[in-house]
């Protein structure tokens, strides 16, 4: 900024830079507390012993070895990559299958797009309420009722340890598939119509089509989109802490539940940092993957 | 009059409608999506439903999926003994705050590192950005150790929504979001105003302001979404009974001594508000989820 004459040019750029930093301070303050010194701190007091919520000595890898001998840390291992397996099994290609479902769906194309993003717009409290209301395990249940118009006896769901995982996932699969399904939905509006039109002159038929001009257009965002859902899924919570707590007898306790457990449950938060820690670990392998591959996406469009 | 004129979109071209295999995979597609939208559409409809039933009747044989009667007193009946009001004038406190703080905070912090540029932009900017891809796992128990004994000062932010609303301030999507929206206001605008010796408060509120209008509305939009439905912080940290929120209500219905139909009728006045935004936003919030999407 050229300075005016007579005025001291440099006392103005300090001024300048203060009222430009008075605005950014509070948001830095805000994230410097809840999300930078958490972050540190959380990683330090892993290697110290905790009484209640006061640090205590140093105890070096002591809060690892004992999650690591825990009998349930191995369980939630599993448990958490068992959520991993089912969400990209069902939560991955229906939200791909829908968007392009509705690409082509000229008629009610609104109706439909308010509808498939209905549950998106529903807390997931409230998804996590009314999926465990629809398996509820005796006849009071909308899905043990839909079996019993069938003559089918009742079925315990969410009590059934073998499949309790995958049922928790397709309720979050209902509540999240809307949004995704509109993201690349978005994503199909970027398409080359020119390439459409030369597929069209060389007699190419639909599904030539989707593989040949649709599919390459959208494989970016789809891996993209993948990796962003495995680390979410890996961190997840809330959903098993709602719908059964963990149950049945462990069955669908996850690292983030078990680490929750520890930190505010058993009320031994030294484990509940060796936990998070252990998950920082594993997560940031894909966030940097992540990152590597979003910056080649970006690249090639 | 021909029912595919306008298929410009997607993979198929209206040239292709003429050929039967295709009006077949149209016609599978179209019920596809009917089916998939029923399947979004139908549980809060038996929800609704069934809170009308009466506990005998929802273990009736035969089951039925309508009630017998629509009692609409019965509404009004669980919301006043469940105390929804209540329920309703504390989440709205917490999310109005959290709106407010998000958009004040995070807006302002984005004008600043978008317009106004500081000595140090660069580094802040490097820094949220790997801050948001940090995965954040060992945050929830430091975090609760500051609301409950903030660190030095030794305060206690529990039984208050000040850990909330500090934490919706704190949203570093939002300030990127802001920065990037900032970014892509002309130059030559702004220029011409400070020629005019409008000052940067000025410019603020006169020229990017009402220029901003769409991304404050999306930001605030979503993140009154965000906040009405939480429930997890509010839990922890939160035991009063007058500050209880709606989520932490659904959270506790399980166990407690209510019958399920009341549940039912609970669970329905919980998501209300959502409903309500999403029906009247739908378009911005639609749209909004690519706004996000192009970074994120």
């Amino acid at each position: 900024m050229p300075a005016k004459a007579g005025k001291k040019p440099k006392f103005n750029l300090i001024r300048k830079n203060c009222s430009a930093w008075a605005l950014i301070l509070p948001a830095v303050v805000c994230v410097y507390f809840v999300v930078l010194r958490p972050q540190i701190t959380g990683t330090i007091w892993s290697f110290f012993n905790m009484r209640g919520y006061k640090v205590g000595e140093f105890v070096g890898l002591d809060n690892y070895r004992r999650v690591i001998a825990d009998t349930m840390f191995a369980k939630t291992v599993g448990n958490t990559f068992r959520y991993v397996f089912w969400s990209i099994i069902i939560g991955f290609p229906i939200p791909v299958i829908l968007a392009v479902v509705l690409n082509e769906v000229v008629h009610f194309r609104n109706g439909f797009r308010f509808w498939v993003y209905f549950p998106s717009a529903l807390p997931s409290v409230a998804v996590m309420t009314l999926w465990f209301l629809m398996y509820y395990p005796d006849r009071g249940g909308l899905l043990n009722l839909a079996l019993s118009k069938f003559g089918l006896d009742p079925y315990v769901w969410l009590q059934d340890p073998k499949h309790t995982v995958m049922f928790i996932v397709i309720s979050m699969t209902w509540n999240s598939c809307g949004a995704t399904a509109i993201y690349y939905f978005a994503a199909l509006q970027g398409v080359n119509r020119e390439l459409y039109e030369a597929a069209l002159m060389d007699g190419a038929g639909f599904m030539r089509r989707f593989r040949s001009v649709t599919f390459p257009h959208m494989s970016g965002v789809m891996l993209l989109f993948l990796i962003r859902q495995i680390i979410g899924v890996f961190s997840i919570m809330e959903q098993p802490l709602q719908m059964t707590d963990g149950g049945p007898n462990g069955a669908s306790t996850s690292l983030g539940l078990l680490a929750y457990k520890y930190g505010f449950v058993s009320v031994r938060p030294q484990l509940a940092l060796a936990v998070g820690v252990i998950m920082f670990l594993i997560l940031i392998v894909f966030t940097c993957f992540y990152f590597y591959l979003n910056k080649k996406v970006e690249d090639n469009q | 009059m021909n029912l595919f004129a306008n298929m410009d979109r997607g993979i198929l071209t209206t040239a292709d409608m003429k050929q039967k295999k295709y009006k077949i995979l149209y016609l599978i597609m179209f019920l596809f999506l009917l089916v998939y939208c029923a399947v979004c559409f139908f549980p809060v409809v038996w929800i609704l439903l069934s809170g009308f039933k009466d506990v005998k009747e929802m273990y009736a044989v035969p089951a039925s999926f309508l009630p017998h009667k629509l009692e609409l007193s019965k509404l009004v009946k669980v919301w006043t003994e469940m105390k929804f009001y209540k329920y309703y004038i504390s989440t709205f406190t917490m999310a109005l705050g959290s709106v407010a703080a998000d958009v004040i905070v995070c807006g302002l912090a984005g004008y600043s590192l978008s317009r106004l540029k500081p000595k140090g932009t660069k580094l802040i900017l490097a820094v949220l950005f790997w801050i948001m891809l940090m995965p954040g796992t060992m945050r929830t128990v430091p975090l609760y150790m500051i609301f409950t004994d903030f660190p030095h000062l030794h305060f206690d932010m529990s039984n208050s929504f000040w850990p909330i609303w500090i934490m919706a301030a704190a949203n570093v999507f939002d300030i990127i979001l802001f920065k990037n929206f900032f970014d892509g206001i002309s130059k030559a605008l702004i220029e011409a105003a400070q020629v005019d010796g409008a000052g940067n408060l000025q410019i603020f509120f006169r020229i990017i302001l009402p220029l901003s209008v769409p991304i404050f509305m999306t930001v605030s939009i979503f993140a009154f979404n965000g906040s009405v439905g939480q429930y997890f912080w509010p839990y922890l940290l939160i035991s009063k009974q007058n500050l209880t929120v709606l989520g932490v209500q659904l959270f506790n219905l399980k166990s407690s001594p209510y019958t399920m139909d009341y549940q039912m009728l609970a669970l329905l006045f919980s998501i209300l508000p959502q409903v309500i935004v999403f029906a009247i936003f739908q378009k911005k919030i639609i749209g909004g989820v690519n706004v996000g999407g192009v970074k994120g």
